[in-house]
C-alpha cells in the first residue's frame, strides 16, 4: 500500500512523491514508481525532490496503479504473483469503468506488465464472442459503414460460422 | 459507462494480440478502432508460426503478399515445400500448423508409382498385389507447433477393383515413450468392432474413413501431443501383416494436423 510518511524518512529511502488528476499525493519509493516507463523518464530529467504530477490519471486508479507496482518490484515466488495478479484482475474487472481507466493509465504510464496483464484479462472477455455481445459488454457504438462492414465480411467472414 | 470503442489504437492491438485470429475476424466488426487494429502487421506477425520465413524459403511457388494479414490467409491454403515432397499450411482459427506429407517420404511395401489429375501430389502410390500392407512414416516434431495433440490421417482412394481391404489393419503412432494404437480400416459395413474374445484387439479404438472436403478418404491412424518443441520424431506406421491378398489402395499421403 502506498502511505504518506515523514519527510526525513522519504530521505532515508529514496521516496517519491505522485500527484493524481484530481490532486491525491502518494509518497511511494522509487524503485516502486520506477515500474512506470514514463515517470521513470521523468525521475531521471527533473529528479525526485518535487512532487511529480500524473495528470491524466486519477486518484483511485493511481492508489491501485502503485498498489500493483509496489507488490511486483518485491520479487517474489512466481507463484505467488500469479496468484496475486490473478485476485487484482479479478477485483478490477468486476468494475468495467475501473477496467477501462486501469488499461489506459497503464498504457499512458507504460507499465508493460500490467499492461500485459489486462491484455490478457480482456482478451479473455473477448473469446468466442459475437460483435453484437462484445459491443453490448463493453458499451460500444457501431460507427462502421456498409461499405466497411462488407469488406471485413470477405476477408473475415468465415469466423462468422456458426461454432 | 464508458466506451470502448474510444479507447486508443495501440490498447486494442495489445489485446487482439493475445486472442486468437478467429477471435481477431469477429472482433473486427465491432466499431473502427477495433477494425483499424485488426489489420496490423504486429498482430498477424505474432499469430505466423516463428520459424515462417524458413518455411517460405522451402515453398516450392513463391508465396506473394503484401501484409502479415495476407501472407496468414494465404498459409491457410496449402503450398508445397521441399521440392512438392510435403504440402504446408496453417489451421485458419488458431495458426497452428499443418503438414502432409506425400507418399514419396512415406515407407510403402508392395506400392506402385501412379500420377492421378486431381490428388494433391504428383505421384501417389498404389497397392498393387501385396501379400501384406506396410505403411511407415516419421516426421520432426520440431517443425509443429508447440503444445497441441495432432491427429495423424493416412489419405487415400481405393480403386474398383480392389481386394482385402474390410479386414481390420492395426495403426501405431508413436512419440517418445507415448504411443498410440488403432484398429481400422478403408472399406466395410458399419458393424462392431472385431470380437474381443481371446483378441489383444479389445482394447484400442476402432476407426472408420471419412471423406475429406477434397473428395479424398481418410482414416485416422493415431494422435500424439507435442510439448516445448523438442519432443523428437513421431513415428506412425499402419499394417496388416495377415493377408494373403491385398491390392486396390491408393496412399495419398497422411496428413498431420491440429486436433480441435
Amino acid at each position: 500500500m502506498a502511505t504518506i510518511i515523514t519527510k526525513e524518512q522519504q530521505e532515508k529511502e529514496k521516496m517519491v512523491t505522485l500527484v493524481s488528476s484530481d490532486s491525491e499525493k502518494f509518497v511511494v519509493e522509487q524503485k516502486v514508481a520506477e515500474k512506470s516507463h514514463v515517470i521513470k523518464m521523468v525521475m531521471n530529467c527533473c529528479g525526485i525532490e518535487s512532487p511529480i504530477p500524473v495528470r491524466r490519471v486519477k486518484g483511485d486508479i493511481l492508489k491501485s496503479i502503485l498498489e500493483y507496482c509496489e507488490k511486483h518490484s518485491k520479487g517474489e515466488a512466481q507463484e505467488v504473483m500469479e496468484k496475486w495478479d490473478k485476485e487484482y484482475m479479478d477485483k478490477a474487472e468486476k468494475d468495467l469503468v475501473f477496467f477501462h481507466d486501469l488499461m489506459l493509465a497503464s498504457h499512458f504510464l507504460h507499465i508493460q506488465e500490467l499492461v500485459d496483464l489486462i491484455a490478457v484479462t480482456f482478451a479473455g472477455m473477448l473469446k468466442m464472442k459475437s460483435p453484437e455481445e462484445i459491443r453490448q459488454k463493453f458499451n460500444i457504438n457501431n460507427d462502421l459503414t456498409k461499405e466497411q462492414e462488407e469488406h471485413i465480411m470477405t476477408t473475415f467472414g468465415w469466423a462468422f460460422q456458426p461454432i | 459507462m464508458v466506451d470502448f470503442g474510444r479507447l486508443p489504437e495501440e490498447c486494442i492491438l495489445h489485446v487482439l494480440s493475445r486472442t486468437s485470429p478467429e477471435d481477431v475476424c469477429r472482433a473486427a466488426m465491432v466499431c473502427p478502432v477495433f477494425r483499424s487494429a485488426a489489420n496490423f502487421d504486429f498482430l498477424w506477425e505474432k499469430f505466423l508460426p516463428f520459424d515462417v520465413d524458413d518455411i517460405l524459403s522451402r515453398a516450392v511457388d513463391r508465396i506473394e503478399y503484401s501484409s502479415k494479414k495476407e501472407l496468414y490467409f494465404n498459409l491457410c491454403d496449402p503450398i508445397f515445400i521441399d521440392d512438392g515432397k510435403m504440402s504446408f499450411c496453417l489451421e485458419k482459427s488458431s495458426g497452428r500448423k499443418c503438414y502432409m506429407l506425400s507418399p514419396k517420404l512415406l515407407r510403402l511395401e508392395g506400392f506402385e508409382w501412379i500420377s492421378l489429375r486431381d490428388s494433391r501430389f504428383s505421384k501417389v502410390a498404389e497397392l498393387v498385389d501385396g501379400p501384406w500392407l506396410e505403411i511407415y512414416g516419421t516426421l520432426e516434431t520440431k517443425i509443429l507447433s508447440r503444445e497441441t495433440t495432432y491427429g495423424v490421417h493416412l489419405v487415400f482412394s481405393i480403386v474398383e477393383r480392389s481386394r482385402g481391404l474390410d479386414r481390420f489393419h492395426k495403426a501405431t503412432v508413436k512419440l517418445g515413450g507415448n504411443v498410440s494404437h488403432r484398429v481400422g480400416r478403408f472399406r466395410g459395413r458399419k458393424r462392431k468392432q472385431p470380437s474381443s474374445n481371446g483378441s489383444n484387439l479389445a482394447a484400442v479404438e476402432v476407426m472408420e474413413p471419412h471423406r475429406r472436403p477434397d473428395g479424398w478418404m481418410e482414416i485416422e491412424i493415431g494422435e500424439f501431443y507435442t510439448r516445448d518443441g523438442d519432443d523428437g520424431e513421431v513415428k506412425m506406421c499402419v499394417v496388416d501383416n495377415n493377408a494373403r491378398h491385398i491390392s486396390g489402395l491408393i496412399v495419398h499421403g497422411i496428413d498431420i494436423r491440429p486436433k480441435c
